[in-house]
């Protein structure tokens, strides 16, 4: 059932088995997980159903580092959460990923990434995708598609998998039937009362907008309000006089990190006529997602050279008998905005040359539009770094509690190294004859103009297996509150520089897995 | 129907006059390049591949600036041929030359040997190829 919280009366107790706060990909999972199990469970979302200002500026802060997609524009605060607006882009982390490297510290998660397979495996089907394989020969993208300098051995082509699904209302129908699922909207968590210890929650203060505060009772709590507010609640909880829930080696907010993005540069292809139909055909998959092909560094290329993880998209700049064969094709089928036949037909005629040239070499040679330059652009991988922090700031929100402050900071490596691999690609692509790249990355020792990281928030709640390096312990239950468990992206130890979403989601099945036995 | 032998008509015409186009471009570049730095052994060959290259000068210049110590054309033909030229062993022609450069080029990136010039990603031999292109289309 889904519920108002702002039809709670002020001062209720409600009583429960399992209170997840958020609902966004976590938290929407574990709630669907937790339908027809034999306990009661409350679902806690900040928002309605829709999109409403008030509540988005809650997520209003500072950022006082280096530059990221502003903090609130960058997550959604209603049913779905950031679901609501993400691209739906999926890929499950790298093994490497998981893997404790030496050249980089703090790197690796307490388990290798085969023991999360069986999970992501299930998360493809929440996240309304394909198969859970990612080999672009099992998506009909065969090896002799891909030119050398992506068909490894240093780098290699890899697939996203692509359905922007939003959980809110594709998933709201399902918990709205379930009776031992109850849904709160509007009914933000705002204060973890764990006792004098701080060891176990014994209560869960709930405010409303709309002034009203009630108090959820549960034997295990879940936080899923993503890579930021998890950190900024833990931090705004426990006893008064303290520095916050799980936080006696003072890390929750540390190893902020995001996954630094930037234009990489071109590459001029020696033969303008290559193929390069598996990068620019995402494939549809009738009714259902969409793969993507992009170009990542190999594990062996990561572990050789002591290199971070990274990937590469290309846009592709045609030549202008592109427009032109567009125009001719609109006349062709009489499919041209009203206006547009005068327009269309002047495009072609101004590209005559072209169009026969294109027709001509199209009948002979099967070659398509003449591609002028392939435009990179890169993410790469934020080594963890504790002085990257997400704190709590003096000003406090339309509810009182504290506002955060997001330090993001990288590490000089942060962009060396990616400039390592942008050479690396360079030399590649010269070897191999592909063409030549030019590229402005690392010069000066500054990063490109529009450097910045992306949405990915992640590490703020670290998982490990030694209270003092992780808030999480390998079951994402703080190391020091006994019934209190994290879910998202802040649990990351490392965050390659995969896509979150479908991680996030594998984890929260193997949470509820987890509660679920713990309950039985 | 009769598009077809048309077509090969002017394919074989197009051929032709390419074909003189680069026999012409190869006879005048070899003796201009003979001209040029006939002081280093097997630098004939060297010179009809620059006249071939036709780079910008703008890019050769970057290139000139992007070697420090080289300051001649003959410091630049000999770095070049003393990479790929085997002891013992000059080509005669820009065309098993240019062949040359390409496999050496090729190594170049293979072992890291890269220059960065203006953002372009060069091999060090090709970098050293458009610096001479350069001082030679300017001597």
């Amino acid at each position: 059932m889904i519920l108002d919280a702002r039809s709670v009366p002020s001062g209720t107790t409600i009583d429960t088995e399992v209170c997840i706060v958020g609902a966004g990909a976590a938290g929407i999972t574990l709630a669907r997980a937790f339908i027809g199990a034999p306990f009661r469970v409350v679902l806690l979302e900040s928002g309605g159903m829709n999109f409403d200002l008030p509540t988005q500026e809650l997520y209003d802060g500072e950022s006082i580092g280096a530059p990221f997609v502003p903090l609130n524009a960058s997550r959604l605060r209603y049913f779905g959460g950031t679901t609501n607006h993400w691209g739906g882009y999926c890929l499950p982390l790298d093994e490497i990923d998981f893997e404790k490297r030496e050249a980089f510290p703090y790197h690796g998660w307490p388990f290798p990434k085969s023991h999360l397979d069986p999970w992501y495996d299930r998360a493809q089907d929440v996240c309304r995708l394909g198969r859970y394989d990612y080999r672009p020969s099992s998506w009909g993208i065969p090896a002799t598609k891909i030119p050398p300098p992506f068909a490894g051995p240093t780098f290699e082509t890899k697939l996203l998998q692509e359905n922007p699904v939003r959980f809110g209302p594709f998933y709201a129908p399902e918990l709205r039937h379930a009776p031992r699922v109850a849904t709160y909207l509007h009914a933000n968590a705002f204060h973890f009362d764990a006792g004098d210890a701080n060891a176990e929650v014994k209560a869960l203060t709930v405010k409303t907008l709309s002034g009203h505060s009630f108090t959820v009772v549960a034997r295990i709590y879940v936080l899923a309000v993503g890579g930021i507010e998890n950190a900024r609640i833990l931090l705004a909880s426990g006893r008064e006089d303290g520095n916050g829930l799980g936080n006696e080696h003072d890390l929750v907010g540390r190893f902020f990190m995001l996954h630094p993005v930037f234009t990489v540069g071109s590459i001029v292809p020696t033969n303008p006529y290559m193929n390069v139909d598996f990068l620019t055909k995402g494939t549809w998959v009738p009714g259902k997602f969409r793969i993507d092909p992009i170009v990542g560094l190999s594990a062996s290329s990561m572990r050789d050279l002591h290199l971070p993880n990274m990937m590469f998209g290309f846009d592709f700049k045609l030549a202008p008998v592109a427009g032109a064969m567009d125009a001719l094709k609109r006349l062709a089928d009489g499919e041209g905005p009203a206006g547009s036949t005068w327009t269309d037909l002047s495009k072609v005629v101004r590209n005559f040359e072209g169009v026969t040239d294109f027709a001509v070499r199209k009948v002979l040679f099967g070659d398509g539009i003449p591609i002028q330059a392939m435009h990179l652009w890169g993410a790469s991988e934020q080594q963890p770094n504790p002085q990257s922090r997400v704190t709590l700031g003096p000003k406090r929100d339309s509810l009182g509690m504290c506002e955060v402050i997001a330090d993001w900071q990288l590490v000089p490596e942060d962009r060396t190294k990616p400039a390592d691999i942008v050479r690396l690609l360079g030399a590649e692509i010269g070897r191999t004859g592909f063409g030549r790249l030019h590229s402005e990355f690392g010069k000066d020792g500054a990063w490109p103009e529009d450097f910045r990281g992306n949405e990915h928030q992640m590490g703020t709640t670290r998982m490990h297996s030694d209270p003092t390096q992780g808030v999480v312990d390998p079951n994402c239950r703080l190391h020091t509150v006994s019934n209190l468990y994290v879910a998202g992206s802040s649990v990351f130890t490392t965050g390659g520089v995969s896509n979150p979403t479908l991680t996030i989601v594998a984890l929260a099945l193997r949470l509820a897995d987890h509660i679920k036995e713990n309950l039985a | 129907m009769k598009a077809t032998p048309l077509l090969f008509r002017r394919s074989v015409m197009a051929a032709a006059i390419a074909g003189g186009f680069a026999w012409l471009s190869e006879r005048a570049s070899f003796f201009a390049g003979r001209r040029h730095i006939r002081a280093v052994p097997g630098s004939d060959a060297l010179a009809v591949v620059c006249a071939r290259l036709g780079s910008s000068p703008a890019i050769g210049e970057a290139c000139l600036r992007a070697l420090p110590g080289i300051n001649s054309k003959e410091s630049l033909a000999r770095a070049i041929l003393g990479d790929i030229v085997p002891v013992g062993k000059t080509f005669a022609s820009g065309r098993t030359l240019a062949q040359a450069v390409r496999d050496r080029s090729r190594d170049d990136f293979q072992s890291g040997r890269i220059v960065t010039v203006n953002g372009w990603i060069f091999s060090m031999t090709e970098t050293r190829l458009y610096a001479l292109a350069t001082m030679l289309s300017q001597a």
